[in-house]
């Protein structure tokens, strides 16, 4: 059992492979004998079968960006992700809008057998108290309409990192529903905080201490080695019916949450400290 | 990259491995080079490194065949498993899908060491779980194998027919003791499978209803197979999982995803229910 993953010869698209963890997961599909093409807005020093520059933003350079990758594409890894706090609609703009468009431009490329994986975070847990307010962006499926949206539902956005996140995981339940039926997984992680490039933004914004409660109970940041492993997992042919799924990858933070393990209350006090 | 997944010499613990999803796992695992110790009320056929009959639900059997494999254990698969709804008293269903399941793996945990990983098969039948929590931690707090049976005794309501208690009372374990167990570098986690292919399901059709168990096979539109439950369980207790603990894995082909974005329409399935 030597590709027990099935990874070998598949023609993978990675977003976000310049740093963190994608490009610790291609460089591990690449270790997997995967064919990976990359794309992000800089440069990516692995070797890989194709890199193209594209900003997640814009809906041209995502369409140009797939355009230039010829043939069947068998998994789609979106890693590619921006912080919150700073330019929230840009933040919401890449997280989901811009990954959401180029995921239902790869779907028609999977001629009928795919796997997607998205990282979506721990900061999304919201997700289910917000499931009424953004499931209109569900079937709201065209740029320009939900840009609009989002700049009609600025102060809603917010920092723009968590309601991002949150949308990704609704956007990752709902489309597998359907996406099964065209026999196409699709699956999302929930990774608790990182020692990525991004963490000095997360840090900066919401602060040290809130995010050290959320490296409870592990008690460190993971590593995107850490992070890497599960989504290279989670869209591997042994993960056989795995669908509809917002895995955390967290060391039992949203566990510890539901049976009392994790303290939240701190939380509250961090934040209202400032 | 030759062993991504770090199987090879690895010491697992396979229960359940005369059928079923138990036993597609320990053929996976066979094939990746782990050195298989198997536990079933039945005979395995399988190549195991070693084969021990043991009764989920006699505390004793337990310990005996944990006490008799040697060594260091790396990693533990909980697969046996009983129906409910019927098919065995609710208590018994109880004893070997939770109150057995959580002794056996309360006895490994001492012999993993400072790394180690278990993964215990649940249910979709478990979704439940989030809306009788308190009920759950009351029941989380007994450890010991008498009180824990005299509890569920003075609970039939909760308990009801056994299954579905007894795979919510797994999810919330694992989620409860994964906290605790990643300050020792062990990781716990469940699955929750969608209906599947084995022996077992002859029974679920007879005492749940047909109709009930296709709706819950929604929106895969069939019964998923042992080895597409396997692959998962072995995956999550891998080295490549990394930190991943606490977690209750959907192996559903998108059910619960479904359900909770309006996708999959339950309401099929409590008609289906309710005239069965």
């Amino acid at each position: 059992m030597s590709d027990v993953l099935g990874y070998k010869g598949k023609r993978v698209l990675i977003t976000g492979c310049f740093s963190g963890m994608g490009h610790a997961a291609a460089k591990i599909l690449l270790d997997l004998g995967a064919e990976v093409h990359g794309f992000d807005m800089k440069e990516c020093d692995l070797p890989l079968a194709s890199f193209t520059k594209i900003d997640l933003r814009n809906k041209e350079s995502i369409e140009a960006g797939i355009a230039g990758v010829k043939g069947k594409i068998d998994k789609l890894f979106s890693c590619a992700g921006m912080p919150g706090g700073i330019a929230p609609l840009d933040c919401f703009t890449v997280n989901f809008i811009g990954n959401r468009h180029l995921t239902e431009q790869v779907i028609p490329r999977m001629e009928g057998s795919g796997a997607i994986c998205a990282i979506s975070s721990t900061a999304g847990m919201g997700w289910h108290g917000n499931l009424e307010r953004l499931m209109p962006l569900m079937h709201m499926t065209g740029w320009d309409e939900t840009v609009q949206w989002m700049n009609d539902n600025a102060d809603y956005v917010d920092e723009g990192y968590s309601r991002s996140k949150e949308a990704l995981i609704i956007y990752t339940q709902f489309r597998a529903a359907s996406l099964i039926k065209q026999g196409i997984r699709m699956n999302c992680s929930l990774p608790q905080p990182t020692a990525t490039p991004m963490m000095g933004d997360f840090e900066a914004a919401a602060g040290a201490a809130v995010i050290g409660v959320f490296a409870e109970p592990l008690g460190r940041y993971s590593t995107p080695e850490e992070q890497a492993g599960p989504i290279v997992v989670l869209n591997s042919d042994l993960m056989g019916i795995v669908n509809g799924v917002a895995l955390p990858v967290d060391g039992g933070f949203m566990g510890g949450l539901a049976t009392g393990q994790v303290d939240l209350s701190k939380l509250g006090e961090l934040m209202a400290a400032g | 990259m030759s062993d991504f997944l770090g199987y090879k010499g690895k010491r697992v613990i396979v229960s359940g491995c005369f059928s079923g999803m138990g036993e597609a796992t320990a053929r996976i695992l066979l094939d990746l080079g782990a050195e298989v110790h198997g536990f079933d009320y039945k005979d395995c056929a399988l190549p195991l490194a070693s084969f021990t009959r043991v009764d989920l639900r006699d505390p004793d059997s337990i310990e005996a065949g944990v006490a008799g494999i040697e060594g260091k254990i790396d990693a533990l698969f909980n697969c046996a498993g009983l129906p409910g709804a019927g098919a065995f008293a609710p208590i018994e269903t109880m004893k070997v899908n939770f109150i057995g399941t959580r002794h056996l793996t309360e006895q490994v945990i001492p012999r993993m060491g400072k790394k180690g990983a278990i993964v215990s098969i649940s249910s979709t039948g478990g979704l439940g779980w989030s809306m009788r929590i308190p009920v759950h931690m009351e029941l989380l707090q007994i450890t010991g194998w008498d009180e824990t049976v005299a509890w569920c005794d003075a609970h039939p309501d909760q308990m009801s027919e056994g299954y579905a208690f007894s795979k919510e009372a797994v999810i919330m374990y694992t989620q409860f003791r994964a906290a605790q167990l990643i300050k020792q570098g062990i990781r716990i986690n469940c699955s929750l499978p969608s209906p599947t292919q084995t022996p077992m399901m002859a029974s679920f059709h007879e005492h749940s209803g047909k109709a009930v168990v296709d709706a819950a096979a929604e929106p895969l539109g069939r019964y998923s197979t042992p080895e597409e439950q396997a692959g998962p369980l072995v995956l999550i207790n891998s080295d490549a999982a990394g930190i991943v603990t606490g977690v209750v894995l959907p192996v559903d082909g998108g059910f619960m995803g479904g359900v909770v974005t309006g996708q999959v329409d339950l309401s099929k399935m409590m008609a289906a229910a309710a005239g069965g």
